[in-house]
């Protein structure tokens, strides 16, 4: 394993949400890290767990969420263990979160250069008389046109795209170390799409940050992470380096997932559907959650302790019977 | 193969009123009483000019950005909306003059139908999956008898692989997948011509997103019908169309069956379409990127290209000459004033 210190370390992570028709045993075992200066995608179904591993993270699980076991650091930070103002402190300064869909994450009626100025008051970066200077500065980093006039633009003003690059400017105004991008271009446009994640790639190399991407377009994972986190039903099944992972995934869903993304050639012929859907977290699962819809499944596979091995240098799997 | 859609010329345009009275005739009066400013008012061209056809039995895929007038184009085809000028021709008859509010009443209502985007919305909370299905048999094909609604409605559940329990839940009792059945089973219970998807998988899960595209294959198959695809997944469109049309703010940019468009882009637009889809092997750094938005659909100019100012390949002549119409090969076009290829000849419209 990697001797440095990663940025963010999640170490056998449980996150249940208590609801009224049951426990929802949302993640289970879930470990990954990330270090300084490298993108990690966090990939899987919508419902795998990948958002609540990233907004346990960053201590802004929903009251109904419990952390049952495991532990959280972050930059040295015990994150599960430490009070709320510490982790207001950190929030921003530390880690720093993009949201899907950027016109509903920022506010309505506030203008986007003042909303980056609030940002950075909050940090102390700035004072009232060079907030604005600053926030047109930060504006400028993530290559807004224009970025004095667009300084007084209101969200609706604006294009998806362009509220995305306010966001990532808002994100990246204190200079974090980790910044997690949840869907970062769900709902935008191929093209802009593009231009985002070049941005990201681009500010994150730039900065020597550690980036967590969280998508479920393996393709998109695949074209700027070094490291992919393979998630179903709330269990890491699988992570290794990009590369690796597509020579040789080992775990039959991250196969089955390879498979049922269209690639630009061939025909319909070649992509499959993964049959089933993804169990009922409420009900009580065999240790591999994927048992059900996999075949290559058999009886041994559901001995208990089911846990991660190392099937070549990095590259972990979940899995009795890998590929 | 004959055409079952011809489209030609359409054109929605909006007229923006509202904008500091432009619209209200005495504040119009006022102002030209007042000042010298020229009366004008501002018009969104949000079609301006499409043309295209579709053949029975094939599949066109429509792509574009969000803002380019898909949506409006989709609108108009499907007759919810009535275009500003132009005809479409269905099977023959021209439909166009039909106002939208009257076109439920004739028969072509059966004959296009859409699938719309995103099963999760665009399902009505309150009605059972049956009662989805059931509701465009009622309303088209005046089904009213029970038992005969009922065989009626289970077929078409099977011919959408909805197992048949599952016909008594209301959307939010349903997955993703199930709910994309539904959806498809309503559009295609009156059996139409021509169904049009509006982004059928972008709300879906990769893992059921390949067995409802291979649904819509087998239903193509089985019931003849004609496919309009509109899809921001370029990947999906490669897979599943004959022809694929670009569109850029309003306009037909290249037009192409779909191995032309993908292996060899002629418009920029296209080209940076296809260099943004992410690919799983890394192929290095040819890639074409866009730079800032597009520009306004307010008011274009007419002698200039509309994608000047983002195209990367774009000179001086871009804002001074609109593009001409070029054609690059049987039954391939682009619009741009750099695409090798012959100008068209005049009276050879249809590309």
């Amino acid at each position: 394993m990697d001797k440095r210190i990663p940025v963010l370390k999640v170490d056998d992570l449980d996150v249940e949400f208590r609801t009224r028709s049951g426990t929802v045993r949302a993640l289970q075992n879930v470990s990954f890290e990330v270090h300084r200066g490298e993108m990690v995608g966090i990939v899987g179904e919508s419902g795998s767990g990948k958002s609540v591993s990233a907004m346990t993270a960053m201590g802004i699980l929903d009251p109904a969420g419990q952390v049952t076991k495991g532990a959280i650091t972050l930059g040295g930070l015990d994150v599960l263990n430490a009070s709320e103002s510490t982790l207001q402190e950190m929030r921003g300064r530390e880690v720093s979160m993009i949201f899907q869909s950027p016109r509903t994450a920022l506010n309505p009626i506030r203008s986007v250069g003042k909303q980056i100025s609030d940002v950075l008051r909050r940090h102390g970066s700035a004072t009232r008389q060079n907030a604005r200077k600053k926030a047109v500065k930060a504006l400028m980093s993530v290559r807004i046109p224009d970025p004095e006039r667009r300084h007084d633009a209101y969200p609706f003003e604006l294009s998806g795209g362009m509220c995305q690059r306010i966001m990532i400017a808002m994100a990246l105004s204190c200079r974090p170390e980790l910044l997690i991008a949840d869907e970062p271009t769900t709902g935008l446009d191929v093209t802009t799409q593009a231009a985002i994640m070049d941005l990201i790639r681009e500010l994150a190399k730039e900065r020597n940050m550690a980036t967590v991407l969280i998508t479920h377009d393996l393709a998109m994972a695949a074209d700027y992470c070094d490291r992919i986190v393979v998630m179903h039903a709330g269990h890491v099944i699988e992570s290794a380096p990009t590369a690796e992972l597509f020579a040789s995934p080992c775990h039959p869903y991250t196969a089955k997932l390879m498979k049922a993304t269209p690639r630009g050639e061939g025909s319909l012929d070649d992509i499959e559907s993964i049959a089933g859907s993804l169990p009922d977290l409420r009900t009580e699962l065999p240790p591999c959650r994927f048992s059900a819809r996999c075949e290559r499944f058999e009886d041994a596979c559901n001995a208990p302790h089911l846990l991660a091995h190392e099937a070549t240098p990095g590259h972990f799997v979940t899995c009795r019977r890998p590929l | 193969m004959s055409k079952l859609l011809d489209v030609r010329e359409i054109r929605k345009l909006y007229v923006l009123t509202g904008q500091g009275g432009s619209g209200n005739p005495f504040m119009r009066w006022v102002r030209a009483r007042l000042t010298s400013a020229v009366d004008h008012t501002p018009v969104l061209h949000a079609v301006d000019g499409v043309s295209f056809s579709i053949d029975g039995g094939e599949s066109l895929g429509l792509v574009g950005e969000s803002g380019c007038g898909k949506s409006t184009l989709v609108g108009m085809l499907a007759r919810l909306s009535d275009p500003t000028s132009g005809n479409i021709d269905f099977d023959g008859k021209d439909i166009s003059e039909v106002p939208s509010k009257q076109f439920h009443d004739r028969p072509e209502r059966t004959d296009i139908q859409i699938v719309f985007q995103d099963p999760h919305e665009s399902l009505n909370p309150r009605f059972t999956a049956f009662d989805t299905i059931a509701e465009p048999l009622k309303r088209l094909k005046g089904i009213t008898n029970k038992k005969e609604l009922q065989e009626k409605v289970e077929a078409v559940a099977k011919q959408v692989d909805l197992p048949l329990q599952l016909l008594s839940r209301f959307p939010h009792q349903m997955s993703g997948g199930q709910k994309a059945r539904v959806n498809i089973g309503r559009a295609v219970a009156v059996s139409p011509k021509l169904l049009i998807l509006d982004e059928p998988t972008s709300a879906l899960d990769v893992s059921v997103q390949a067995v409802i595209l291979k649904l819509l294959v087998q239903l193509k198959q089985d019931l003849g019908m004609s496919y309009l695809f509109v899809s921001h997944d370029l990947n999906v469109v490669r897979l599943l169309c004959d022809r694929v049309i670009v569109m850029y703010l309003g306009q037909i940019v290249e037009s192409g069956t779909a191995e032309d468009i993908f292996t060899s882009p002629q418009h920029p637009y296209t080209r940076a379409l296809i260099s943004a889809i992410p690919n799983t092997d890394p192929a290095g750094d040819l890639r074409v990127r866009l730079s800032g938005d597009p520009k306004s659909p307010i008011d274009p100019d007419p002698n200039a290209c509309r994608f000047h100012g983002r195209c990367p390949m774009g000179e001086d002549r871009c804002s001074r000459t609109a593009p001409p119409k070029r054609i690059i090969g049987e039954g391939h076009y682009a619009v741009c004033h750099f695409a090798d290829g012959s100008p068209e000849s005049a009276g050879d419209s249809n590309g």
